[in-house]
């Protein structure tokens, strides 16, 4: 096939040179690069994009061929082979763009986020191993090889969470984040399990040809645990706790793996799996269900939160659940069209809060800032373009895909989700704009001191806020026109086989719901704008009127109580009953008691050595002559 | 078949023989003596270089016949993957242990010429031992692998211990070489012939209880002087005495190069020369097998010689080694040949990694091999202390490290070969291993240093062979435990053919 050798070197390129940039850089960085860490990873990371883009032409040149890569055997136990085995395909090829091109881009920003900071060169070599693991994650051609990489970024996620591992509240989170998850992979591990009892491979296509022959109930038994571990990987309820959290992490992180690209991979891996659901619709339902309620329910809590990049955070979680609505409703291309452009509008307004922070001196506090509209206008401007296509307003990115899943919701039959989404789209489009207005616009409420040194941040910094606002403003249009059977729909065929495309209708639903949604966004931002610029006594009144429901929202629904509550402090106490009794008495006991057994059978048996060597000259005659006595005698008998 | 060709046949073992004259001849000229560990190690990499190419030209029927083993001076030399697959292994271990020693022996002011040249010896011997198919060129090179060794092994003779491990390693074996010469003489004299091949056919032959009786002594003399060698249980009470004794590379070339010259060579004797009477050597073998991996374990439990410690857990890994013999004898099958082959490689990675920061700390400062005074090494050398952290790891036989994979393999093949008991023995004795193994990462990381570690003032780069050497078997320890894959190929790839499939 023509260009496979190229896309062999690409493939192998894109995984391997973060690898390097990673082992080269944690090395080396201390000692040799210091303040220049940031040239390898930068430069290893930008090629790596390069390279994503070409894999994702070739993808674009060969619409009906997968590329399929076993590159050497990995494991080979028996029955039980897994290769290094890529797979570039349409759904591969979206997410290599993400991942490449944000990716790259959050390195550059980092550049001048990072500067100074002691763990400069820690933070480049965490960053490009994340990027190792993600392409791992996504170019993989079986679910190992997919897990490999999926512990990796949790890995990665876990040490750049705890970046800051001397504030407690920062090693706290990143402990949390890895407990959190190690639930969803654990459910995840048992469905690999599963699927490798049941068909005898790990290989996607192996497992897919298999997919209709796996009994029903086996089925949905693998397509829920694979869900519980998108559900930890994408902080869908109930899991959903790490991700808050996780933002005591350098902002970069937060947009890099927390926005665009590594909470993606659980909606990613359902995609992928896409037979194994489309076969099994009961958990479709569950998926469903599970992602319409996580998005109307963090949006819920985002509304009152004041920390701008919990806000944020917030709204990530309701648009991956977003995402996991599609899937469940059977809009598989416009649950990915969904992640292609939130990757981006969604790592844009997390970078433009980052220049915030940094030009407020590290202040989180949306209470204590307002009026940067000026003193900032880079950021602001990209921002507001970020809220705008987070909320799907025509023509922006996220209205396109919003709205061809709110419209297959409706067309589906499915009422209640689309009139739940509505909720939410409304619900985003407010506290999107409480963010904004209470950012940039007003006074300043921030002290004197601060105000005095607000900036602008270095071009290293906006630029790429600049380059990421592009796609968020044009993707949406560039491949999603026209509704439900633009370029992507097109593009993702092949993955996603078995779908209908609907011939969007203009006049009539089609048509109707677009403006009725717009209708509902450009409601939310009046209702914010009324509360944060024309009335600001008005939420503290509204508070005070109905203080259940705002501290509910406020105190993020009580899920972090529950959890200490319920699992966490019983396990504790089980835990200490497990130590107290059975570990200390029953494991250490017998542990011990064998280990003591064993040295005291040791010191017994050390006088034989007595270092003469005579004795030593007996003893291999002894035994020699034992050994002809004793054959002689088996063999006699 | 003229003599030309013949030499083809021995000609890494020549090209390494060649290298230790070339060695002993430049010695007397030159005054840097630096430059004879690097002559050295051109001698051995030309060596595994001519093997690789004659792998290469077996592997593609390139020269050789790729079905038919190329013999050489009347059939008592063979050329094949089997004998090319050790003879790389072989020159690897001499060039990592050439690493280890050259400071060592620089700090010592010990002449460093002649250690060079008898180590090529000791080298070309165990080709030798691998490529011969003919009982007296057998033992011709296990004579020539043994006599250099107890020199080595006294080669630091102002030292006393050095000396008192040469004299016992000496008198014991040469006593069990005259067992072991005595074997094979009766060997010889009950099927008549030299050849390995020979052998198999004249004992086939053979029948009846008289015969039986005969061959029954035959083979215990002949494992006997191989248990000797390999220090199986009841024949190792010279290892732990000459490994603590001995010069710290000489004991590491020793526990890895020598035992798998041993392993590899007795292998080829047993599979080819036994031929049908595999059934007598699998039960002499499955008693050493248990006595060895037992008491070699459980005597690594209380020692805090580190020397020491390593000296019982390489009795106890030759156990493990047996095992893959046990399993091809019985099953016929050559899966335990080749996991043996795998095994070899590996231990050899992390016993010569182990050694080797060993060496490291003893060249940065007085130390007596105790398993107090690396306390705390992991703040006072932390490069080092990771790493032998990484071997201790390894041999205990955890993933993802070759150790793993190594076990995995030979307890795999025993499980095979029907005899998941043995199997079940080698797992707890393993689980035993642990202990101590990992004991010496606790001290490293967990215990404060002792008094008087601080480090001696030294140039960086009379180090830098064994860091390189030391760091490199890291390496290899986890690519391979990573992707064991190609290495096994090679493996099964090296025994298909000697096993006559």
């Amino acid at each position: 096939m023509e260009g496979t050798q190229y896309m062999k070197i690409a493939v192998a390129l894109i995984v391997l040179l973060p690898l390097a940039g990673f082992i080269i850089t944690l090395l080396l960085g201390k000692r040799l690069f210091r303040a220049r860490s940031h040239i390898l990873p930068v430069a290893l990371v930008t090629v790596t994009a390069v390279l994503s883009v070409y894999a994702f032409e070739w993808v674009v040149r060969h619409p009906d061929t997968a590329f399929v890569w076993n590159a050497f055997s990995w494991v080979a136990a028996g029955r039980f082979t897994v290769e290094w085995g890529f797979l570039v395909d349409p759904l591969t090829g979206i997410m290599l763009l993400v991942v490449g091109i944000i990716g790259m881009l959050v390195h550059y920003y980092s550049i001048g986020y990072m500067k100074d900071d002691p763990g400069y060169y820690r933070f480049f070599a965490y960053l490009n191993l994340f990027m190792f693991a993600m392409f791992v994650l996504i170019l993989a051609n079986n679910y190992l090889l997919l897990f490999l990489g999926w512990e990796g970024v949790g890995l990665c996620s876990y040490l750049l969470i705890s970046f800051w591992f001397r504030k407690k509240s920062a090693s706290q989170a990143g402990k949390k984040a890895f407990l959190v998850n190690r639930v969803g992979d654990f459910g995840f591990t048992l469905g690999m399990f599963l699927i490798f009892v049941t068909t005898g491979t790990l290989q996607f296509t192996g497992v897919f040809d298999k997919a209709e022959m796996i009994g029903s109930g086996t089925l949905l038994w693998i397509c829920l645990l694979l869900f519980t571990g998108a559900v930890g990987k994408s902080a869908q309820f109930p899991l959903h706790v790490w991700l808050p959290d996780a933002m005591e992490g350098p902002t970069p992180v937060s947009a890099l793996i927390h926005a665009a690209t590594m909470v993606n991979a659980g909606v990613y891996m359902v995609a992928r799996s896409y037979p194994l659901f489309v076969q099994a619709h009961t958990a479709m339902l569950i998926v469903m269900i599970i992602g319409t309620f996580t998005a109307i329910y963090s949006a819920y809590i985002a509304i009152t939160q004041n920390d701008i990049k919990k806000v944020i955070a917030y709204s990530t979680i309701s648009s991956l659940g977003f995402m996991f609505m599609a899937l469940g409703a059977g809009a598989w291309a416009a649950g990915i069209f969904y992640l292609f452009a939130h990757g981006f509008f969604k790592g844009l307004l997390f970078l433009c809060s980052g220049s915030v922070i940094h030009a407020m001196g590290g202040e989180q506090d949306m209470r204590n800032m307002g009026g940067l509209r000026k003193k900032i206008p880079i950021t602001f401007w990209t921002m507001l373009i970020g809220a705008i296509a987070l909320i799907g307003v025509f023509p922006f990115a996220g209205f396109w895909a919003k709205d061809e899943i709110l419209g297959s919701d409706f067309s589906g039959g499915y009422y209640v989700v689309w009139a739940v989404g509505i909720v939410t789209a409304f619900l985003t489009a407010v506290f999107a704009f409480r963010l904004i207005f209470m950012t940039f616009f007003g006074k300043s409420r921030a002290s004197e001191e601060v105000q005095r040194h607000i900036h602008e941040s270095a071009k290293v910094m906006t630029i790429p806020l600049v380059l990421l606002a592009i796609p968020a403003a044009l993707l949406g249009i560039l491949v999603g026109w026209p509704p439900d059977t633009g370029w992507i729909h097109t593009f993702l065929q092949p993955v996603f086989f078995d779908v209908e495309r609907e011939k969007f209708v203009w006049v009539g639903v089609g048509g109707g719901l677009m403006v009725f949604s717009v209708a509902v966004a450009l409601l939310g931002v009046y209702v914010a704008y009324v509360m944060y610029i024309r009335r600001t006594e008005l939420p503290g009144r509204l508070a005070a009127r109905l203080p259940v429901a705002y501290e509910a929202s406020f105190n993020k629904m009580y899920m972090d109580q529950v959890y200490e509550v319920v699992p966490i402090r019983s396990t504790i106490a089980f835990a200490g009953w497990l130590w107290t009794f059975f570990d200390v008495k029953v494991i250490d006991g017998a542990v011990n008691g064998l280990a003591r057994l064993w040295e005291l059978l040791g010191e017994r048996l050390r006088p034989l050595q007595t270092g003469r060597v005579q004795n030593y000259a007996f003893s291999i005659f002894a035994g020699m002559l034992v050994l002809v006595v004793v054959l002689a005698w088996v063999w006699g008998s | 078949m003229n003599a030309g060709n013949a030499v083809v046949v021995i000609l890494p073992g020549v090209v390494v023989a060649v290298g230790a004259f070339v060695v002993f001849l430049v010695d007397l000229f030159v005054a840097r003596k630096a430059v004879l560990a690097w002559i050295a190690a051109a001698g051995l990499i030309t060596g595994a270089a001519v093997a690789v190419g004659q792998w290469i030209s077996v592997s593609n029927g390139l020269h050789f016949n790729a079905r038919k083993p190329q013999t050489g001076f009347a059939g008592m030399v063979s050329l094949d993957k089997y004998a090319l697959f050790c003879v790389v292994l072989f020159a690897g271990i001499g060039v990592a242990t050439i690493m280890l020693s050259d400071a060592y022996l620089a700090r010592r002011k010990a002449a460093r010429g002649e250690f060079y040249g008898l180590l090529l010896l000791v080298i070309t011997g165990m080709i030798g031992m691998v490529v011969s198919t003919d009982v007296v060129a057998f033992f011709v090179s296990f004579e020539l692998m043994s006599l250099p060794t107890y020199v080595l092994a006294g080669y630091l003779w102002r030292d006393e211990r050095s000396g008192e491990a040469s004299i016992k390693y000496f008198v014991t074996g040469a006593f069990s070489s005259a067992i072991l010469a005595f074997g094979l003489a009766l060997v010889y004299g009950a099927s008549g012939q030299t050849t390995y091949s020979g052998i198999a056919a004249g004992l086939a032959k053979l029948s009846g209880l008289d015969a039986r009786g005969f061959l029954v002594v035959a083979f215990v003399l002949v494992v006997t002087g191989f248990g000797f060698k390999i220090s199986a249980v009841p024949f190792h009470n010279w290892a732990p005495d000459v490994y603590e004794g001995a010069p710290t590379p000489v004991t590491a070339f020793m526990a890895t190069g020598v035992k798998a010259a041993a392993f590899a060579g007795f292998a080829r004797l047993f599979v080819a020369a036994a031929g049908l009477q595999w059934q007598t050597w699998a039960h002499t073998m499955t008693i050493l097998a248990v006595l060895t991996m037992v008491v070699g374990n459980v005597l690594a439990l209380p020692q805090r010689n580190l020397k020491r410690m390593l000296a019982y857990s390489s009795i106890a890994h030759a156990g493990y080694l047996t095992l893959g013999l046990i399993a091809a004898g019985t099953s016929g099958k050559p899966l335990g040949i080749a996991a043996i082959l795998f095994y070899l490689f590996a231990y050899a990675l992390m016993n010569l990694g182990a050694f080797g920061v060993l060496i490291w700390i003893r060249n940065r400062r007085k130390f007596a091999y105790t398993l107090g005074e690396i306390g705390g090494l992991a703040r006072t050398m932390p490069w080092a202390a990771i790493l032998m952290a990484v071997f201790m790891v390894s041999l205990t036989g955890i993933p993802p490290t070759i150790g793993f994979w190594g076990k995995f393999y030979l307890f795999t093949a025993v499980v095979q070969a029907n005899l998941t008991w043995l199997a079940i023995v080698a797992v707890i004795m393993s689980s035993v291993s642990a202990y101590y193994y990992l004991r010496v990462v606790w001290y490293m990381y967990f215990r404060e240093a002792p008094q008087g570690a601080e480090m001696e003032a030294e140039p960086k780069s009379s180090q830098l062979g064994v860091t390189v050497a030391v760091s490199l078997a890291a390496a290899g320890v986890l690519v391979v435990g990573l992707f064991p894959e190609p290495l096994l190929k090679a493996a099964e790839g090296a025994v298909r053919l000697i096993f006559g499939g």
